[in-house]
């Protein structure tokens, strides 16, 4: 082999990184060629030559004063904090968020009136299909806050307990309809049988339940004994 | 102040007071590593003393994290190491270091110590050629001469990977150094 092929060698023979096989390779030629043999020996020689100067570039100490310097930069700073401000801002947003998620949850929840629909009506306002009479049975007796004026409804749906209690949602415009039809129902005008199914629950039998109505908590009063919600329906 | 007061207002004054205590404990030695550090990438001690500074400050802010020693001392060399990089990297502070550099060179210096310096530049040089990885692992094993394991704690890396970027580093400054500094014609 070429004193050539042995020159590219030396770097990893200094750094005792060349395969063992070609390290005695190697030492064997540089005991017989003394270029080779300079030139190994100038390698190791460099490398050492490099790891003292790279010490020497990364050696040295602080001045004296740094460490006054740095307390006097420390005096000027707040004291540190032992849960600093970043975290606990984020935490304090996630749970302010987490909060309002769940309370937005609750008030949906307990605001999910099932409004009668469109097509309900009683008396002078028919409704648009007349659909298949649906057996009912007889009506409950009066509830003590039905017979002290609170309108008492039957809905053609299991209507939701609230937290606030009984609530009937009305659409705008049926409000006189679901009042008539209140009164017919309290007078015992109507029964079961002159009540028409819904129009999607055409197939299924109407399930009654009585119902206590009870004014919103907070609600301003309105004429008539109606509010207005937010999705357009009146209470009442 | 009774006893009952002492164990209420204990935990909260104790925690501060051993917070401020074990920053104490960490001021004596680390700014010397932080120094060393920022002194591998800057070469001018008045500079890499503004890095360390800012190092210690940094760290006196984050202290309520970093009062782990393990994760101290990392966190450190970090810091230092890339305000020492941002440092060199701002053109007010590199016409400073060249300014310095001019007014050295006018000196008149023995030949031997001309040749030491002379070295020394090539090998700074060869070590500024080194890729970041590779120069950060060559300086923290210069500093104090920690070993592999010592410097993978320091850097956060598995020891067979410092001594790879270790024995990669050496090799690419030794060959370049080769070529500049004995340029020996091969038999």
């Amino acid at each position: 082999m070429r004193c050539e092929t042995y020159s590219r060698w030396m770097t990893a023979a200094a750094l005792g990184n060349l395969p063992a096989a070609q390290q005695s390779e190697l030492c064997a030629h540089a005991s017989l060629c003394a270029s080779c043999s300079v030139q190994l020996a100038a390698a190791r020689d460099l490398l050492g030559g490099m790891e003292r100067s790279v010490a020497a570039l990364v050696s040295g100490e602080p001045s004296p004063a740094f460490t006054s310097r740095l307390r006097a930069r420390i005096a000027a700073e707040p004291a540190p904090s032992r849960w600093p401000v970043a975290p606990r801002l984020a935490f304090a947003g996630a749970a302010l968020v987490a909060a309002a998620f769940f309370a937005l949850l609750l008030v949906r929840g307990t605001r999910q009136e099932i409004a009668p629909p469109a097509n309900f009506s009683v008396g002078a306002q028919p409704a648009a299909p007349i659909l298949p009479v649906v057996p009912t049975p007889s009506p409950a007796p009066r509830s003590p806050r039905a017979q002290t004026g609170s309108v008492a409804a039957h809905g053609p749906r299991e209507h939701r307990d609230s937290l606030w209690g009984f609530q009937v949602l009305v659409p705008r415009g049926q409000l006189a309809a679901a009042l008539e039809l209140n009164d017919a129902v309290n007078a015992g005008r109507v029964d079961g049988e002159q009540l028409v199914a819904l129009a999607e629950h055409a197939a299924m039998p109407l399930e009654w339940k009585r119902m206590e109505i009870a004014p919103l908590e907070g609600s301003k009063p309105e004429p008539a004994g109606q509010s207005a919600s937010p999705d357009g329906a009146l209470r009442f | 102040m009774d006893a009952a007061t002492c164990s209420l207002a204990g935990p909260v004054v104790s925690s501060e007071a051993s917070l401020a205590r074990e920053f104490e404990e960490c001021l004596m030695d680390c700014p010397r590593l932080a120094f060393r550090v920022a002194l591998g990438v800057l070469r001018n001690p008045a500079e890499a003393e503004d890095v360390a500074q800012e190092a210690m400050l940094r760290a006196y802010r984050n202290f309520a994290q970093l009062r782990d020693r393990q994760r101290f001392r990392p966190w450190l060399v970090r810091t230092a190491w890339r305000l020492a990089l941002d440092a060199r990297r701002t053109a007010a502070r590199r016409e400073r270091h060249e300014t310095a550099a001019m007014e050295g060179r006018s000196e008149p210096e023995a030949e031997a110590v001309a040749a030491a310096r002379e070295f020394e530049r090539h090998v700074a040089e060869a070590l500024d050629a080194l890729s970041e990885k590779l120069r950060l692992v060559m300086v923290l094993a210069a500093i104090e001469g920690y070993n592999t394991r010592e410097v993978a704690a320091l850097v956060g890396i598995p020891e067979g990977t410092v001594k790879t970027r270790l024995l990669r580093a050496r090799q690419q400054m030794a060959e370049k150094l080769r070529c500049v500094v004995k340029p020996i014609p091969a038999g």
